[in-house]
């Protein structure tokens, strides 16, 4: 066992750091306040090399391994970076990328990743329907095959990078007799005819993330653009839960962090009667609070990602209490910090209120805090429970 | 052009409360991060530019512990080809001068075209590089924010006063130190890493570099910190206090008082 | 043993008068009791005489060193000279500007001397030790050393650090200058008696020496650098340096997007717009609006610093002591040191709401 970062690691997060601070945060307050997507700084992820940080450098990505990944993620929300331009980064490069590496063959790797690596185009993954959220396998999206084309039809809901994606991975069902062995997943490019997405949803976090529905009527894709094999996308699916749960919640630990150092920083300069309000025991304790929070949300998150890198099979318990953990329970901590903060806290110029608003989405996004608690619970009496 | 970087890893403080220990002769160093001292960064960027239009090699240099190591890998990832720690337990100590007849000691026994320094660091000193150039004998310029090469000769603009720019033709090899502006150093990126984590950095000490050990570190200082203090405010500095609003409006009152808007 | 102290003047430096007095502060303070202060100028006729009679002013005895090559102060090449001029373990005193900076380092080495760079404050401890006071950590730290001179020490002074000396109660003057002597003549026993008879006092006119002859005795010394030329910085839009209020920017705006903040404040003020050095870096600002040492050199009756640390290179930019206002993060930037009024505060935060104090003023 060895809970050790790497030399490399550590100095890669510091570049991360330094980088993101330097580069990408000082836009990202106008961009949550204007609820705009950052292009800009999306190029410049891009250019950096972390949109493509965990592909093959063959496509013009870094090679890194995963928890090298997650350290990038994490070292983003420390940086301040918003949880909008995170989420943004996360659809687009493991929910998307990820999925056409793992899954795509050699043309669709050669067509897509590279401007998916340099940023040049961005991805998203459309899965989630209006009545079709935890319950993946009632997706009524259909792609019926005709020749050499397939022809989708149905309503996609909830899409990060909807209206702003070129490329999106999109899971429809090919035999919808069928329930999971019936769905499939293919490539649609943005400009292809029936395909159309709505205007981006006003969010209570994430708010730089576009996210909208997309609509497909008789929207005809060459086959080519099916992804895998007919009826495996359940599974293409389920393989993202693995990223979803260490790269995507590692910006919401980091987020926490920064909210952590800035609520130290603000307890030690702000004077109440007299003294540091940090001296006061309420404050302490709060800040314990945080800390315990951010401690233990990064050794569930971590310890996910070693076991991607170990080559072990995820193991559903653990990734469902990370998850669960990191949406709930951040909601105390997170909320304290920004009441420590007095009436700054509430301000949209100190981040905290942001940081809580962003972490929001983490009991909901990617499978909500009852389907979690419903997974525990039904592999706690089993045999696949046991941590291995 | 074989080109030799001197760095230093320094604590990043542009953003941090400094404070004083307890002994008064350093900093409170424990939650400070180390960094690249930013002038050093500009110098490894612009000698990595003009290898890779002209050939050659960069190398980098720091004098320090098994800690400043890092700064010499971050770097090599950069792209610096090759990085060297001079430390030893009798480095330590060492007053600019000592710092400079280290490097002597270095650049001696592996000669290069063009050296470089950060036209300062977290001391604010800036004089290592001319110290330097003067122990080597060789042509020195100071405040450097553009470079370009003309054969065996150099033409380097200086920033002097007001905002001026001296035009000076230099010989080589010689001896510059770099402003920040010259050029905008690049990030490292995850595969630079890689690659500088492959990198052996071999570690020279007073042996190797066949210094005598008396004549550095604390032993051969002959520039002592006595102590280190937080200067006074000026005497005029009336620190508003209160409210943001009401700090603003004293403000706002001041300025008016001196007549803005009239 | 008594250190003989000499101040490197440029006389094609800017600010001369400025430098004459600095050093001849700092001189002051070093020389004691025993010595008085000796300052050389370097530079071609004929600026190089109105230098020694403006170094005359302030130093009883001024050495001139002119020649063609020294149009402009080549740094290199006054090493040189001074290595043939200055005597064993003497105390050398220089501005530490770009021409200070270029000179001092290589010059302590070659003198065997210690470098004392950048002084706040000097003070002699005893026989062979001095005291310094310099800035560390971004001005936020100021450190004291204490050093070895008995092989002599080259010391850089800040800018504006030192003043012209107390007026002489006892003017005890026998040498009515400016005059001008010859060099072979007046040698190092020269000086000693015209440091006896100015003992303690300031002096307020001092003898002219020419050591040129001297000094080039050897021939010119061959150097491996030499000044192709002069560009002067071109002016902006707006010319800054004649601005009546000016707010300047700093760090502290992250991104030049935020700039506009500051833009719109300025407009309500009536003030110019002026930056330090790392927006100029950073390319979002002119270098035409940068105060600095290496920037622009304003005197405004106003100046509202926003997110500026306050170096002492941007500092020197600023003349003639305006109001100065300054809202920094960090409550031990050293703009606070030298700051009418202060605000301590995210300049995002402070900057709109103070526009908004003016538009109402105003309205």
């Amino acid at each position: 066992m060895d809970f050790a970062f790497t030399r490399e690691q550590t100095m890669f997060k510091k570049e991360v750091l330094r980088f993101a601070r330097k580069e990408i945060v000082p836009r990202c307050r106008e961009h949550d306040l204007k609820e705009t997507f950052d292009f800009e700084s999306f190029r410049a992820l891009g250019e950096f090399g972390l949109l493509g940080l965990h592909l093959p450098e063959a496509y013009g990505g870094g090679g890194a391994d995963v928890i090298t990944t997650v350290l990038a993620g994490e070292a983003l929300g420390e940086a301040g970076v918003d949880g909008g331009l995170t989420l943004s980064y996360g659809a687009h490069a493991f929910l998307c990328a990820d999925t056409i590496y793992v899954h795509g063959t050699a043309a669709q790797r050669e067509k897509y990743l590279p401007k998916l690596i340099s940023g040049e185009w961005i991805g998203a993954m459309a899965l989630s329907e209006p009545d079709a959220g935890s319950d993946v396998a009632s997706l009524s999206t259909t792609a019926e095959r005709k020749g050499e084309t397939y022809v989708l039809n149905g309503t996609k809901m909830w899409i990060t990078n909807g209206p702003i994606a070129d490329v999106v991975v999109v899971y429809a069902k090919t035999a919808p007799e069928l329930r999971h062995a019936g769905i499939s997943a293919f490539i649609v490019e943005q400009g292809t005819p029936g395909f159309s997405a709505g205007p981006p949803l006003v969010k209570l976090g994430v708010r730089s993330s576009q996210t909208s529905e997309l609509v497909f009527r008789n929207c005809e894709i060459p086959a080519d653009n099916l992804l895998g094999a007919e009826g495996q996308g359940f599974l293409m699916a389920l393989q993202t839960v693995e990223w979803d749960r260490c790269a995507l919640l590692a910006p919401i630990v980091g987020g926490a962090e920064y909210a952590l150092q800035k609520s130290a920083r603000y307890a030690k300069g702000r004077v109440q009667f007299g003294r540091p309000i940090a001296e006061f025991q309420a404050i302490k304790h709060k800040l314990a609070d945080l800390r315990m929070f951010v401690e233990t949300a990064r050794t569930l998150v971590y310890r996910i990602a070693w076991c991607k890198d170990q080559g072990r099979p995820l193991n559903h318990l653990e990734a469902a209490v990370a998850k669960l953990f990191v949406g709930d329970w951040s909601l105390k901590p997170l909320h304290d910090a920004m009441v420590l903060h007095g009436g700054y806290g509430f301000i949209h110029e100190f981040d905290v209120e942001r940081i809580f608003r962003d972490s929001r989405l983490a009991p909901i996004g990617g499978g909500t805090s009852e389907i979690q608690k419903k997974i525990i619970s039904k592999l706690m009496s089993s045999q696949a429970g046991t941590i291995r | 052009m074989d080109i030799l970087v001197c760095i230093k890893n320094v604590p990043d403080t542009s953003a941090e409360e400094i404070e004083i220990a307890d002994d008064g002769t350093d900093i409170v160093r424990d939650d400070l991060v180390y960094t690249v001292n930013e002038w050093d960064n500009y110098a490894v960027e612009e000698a990595i530019r003009i290898r890779d239009r002209v050939g050659g090699s960069v190398s980098v240099v720091t004098v320090g512990s098994e800690e400043d190591e890092e700064a010499l890998r971050r770097e090599i990832a950069m792209g610096a080809d090759a990085g060297f720690l001079l430390s030893d337990p009798a480095f330590e100590g060492s007053d600019g001068a000592g710092i400079a007849s280290i490097l002597e000691a270095f650049v001696r026994k592996h000669p290069v075209d063009l050296v470089l320094t950060g036209a300062q660091a977290d001391d604010e000193a800036g004089q290592v590089g001319g110290m330097l150039a003067a122990r080597l004998h060789l042509p020195f310029a100071s405040l450097v924010n553009r470079i370009d090469i003309r054969e065996d000769r150099l033409t380097v603009e200086r920033e002097v006063d007001g905002g001026n720019v001296e035009v000076v033709d230099i010989a080589l090899p010689c001896v510059l130190s770099i402003q920040t502006g010259i050029n905008e150093p690049r990030y490292v990126g995850i595969r630079g890493i890689r690659k500088a984590a492959a990198v052996h950095i071999p570690v020279l000490g007073a042996a190797e570099l066949e210094i005598d050990p008396a004549e550095v570190g604390r032993r051969g200082a002959r520039v002592l910190l006595e102590s280190l203090f937080v200067p006074a405010q000026g005497e005029g500095a009336v620190m508003l206090e209160g409210s943001l609003g009401q700090q603003v409006a004293q403000l706002a009152a001041a300025l008016k008082t001196q007549g803005v808007i009239r | 043993m008594t250190h003989p102290v000499f101040a490197i003047l440029s006389a094609g430096g800017s600010s001369l008068e400025d430098t004459i007095e600095l050093l001849s502060g700092a001189a002051s303070t070093v020389a004691g009791e025993e010595t008085s202060a000796t300052a050389v100028v370097f530079g071609a006729a004929p600026r190089v005489d109105s230098a020694c009679r403006a170094a005359c002013a302030m130093f009883s005895r001024v050495r001139r060193v002119a020649h063609p090559v020294l149009e402009h102060p080549d740094a290199e090449m006054i090493r040189e000279l001074c290595r043939r001029l200055l005597p064993p373990a003497a105390i050398v005193l220089m501005a530490h500007d770009p021409f200070g900076m270029d000179l001092g380092p290589g010059l302590a080495v070659h003198l065997g001397a210690v470098y004392l760079p950048d002084c706040l404050e000097l003070d002699r401890e005893g026989t062979g030790r001095m005291s310094a006071v310099r800035q560390v950590f971004g001005g936020q730290v100021n450190a004291r050393v204490s050093a070895d001179v008995t092989s002599g020490a080259v010391i850089t002074v800040r800018p504006g650090a030192f003043t012209r000396p107390e007026p002489p109660v006892d003017v005890s003057r026998e040498v009515d200058g400016p005059s001008v002597a010859s060099g072979e003549g007046a040698g190092e026993g020269g000086s000693a008696q015209a440091g006896e008879k100015t003992r303690g006092v300031v002096p307020t006119a001092g003898v002219i020496e020419d050591w040129s002859s001297k000094v080039f005795r050897e021939g010119v010394p061959g150097v491996g650098r030499r000044i192709l030329s002069i560009r002067e910085a071109g002016k902006g839009e707006v010319d800054i340096t004649r601005s009546d209020v000016l707010v300047a920017c700093g760090r502290g705006f992250e991104s030049a997007d935020d700039l506009e903040l500051a833009r719109e404040l300025a407009e309500v003020m009536g003030a110019d717009i002026a930056c330090s050095r790392p927006l100029v870096d950073a390319r979002w600002m002119e270098k035409t609006r940068q105060v600095g040492s290496s920037g622009q050199t304003v005197s405004p009756r106003v100046y509202l610093a926003l997110g500026i640390s306050g170096s002492f290179q941007h500092l020197a930019g600023i003349k003639g002591k305006p109001f100065l206002a300054a809202v920094n993060i960090n409550r031990r930037a050293p703009i606070f040191q030298v700051a009418d009024v202060g605000i301590v505060g995210d300049v995002l935060e402070v900057v709109p709401e103070l526009t908004e104090c003016f538009r109402e003023g105003k309205g």
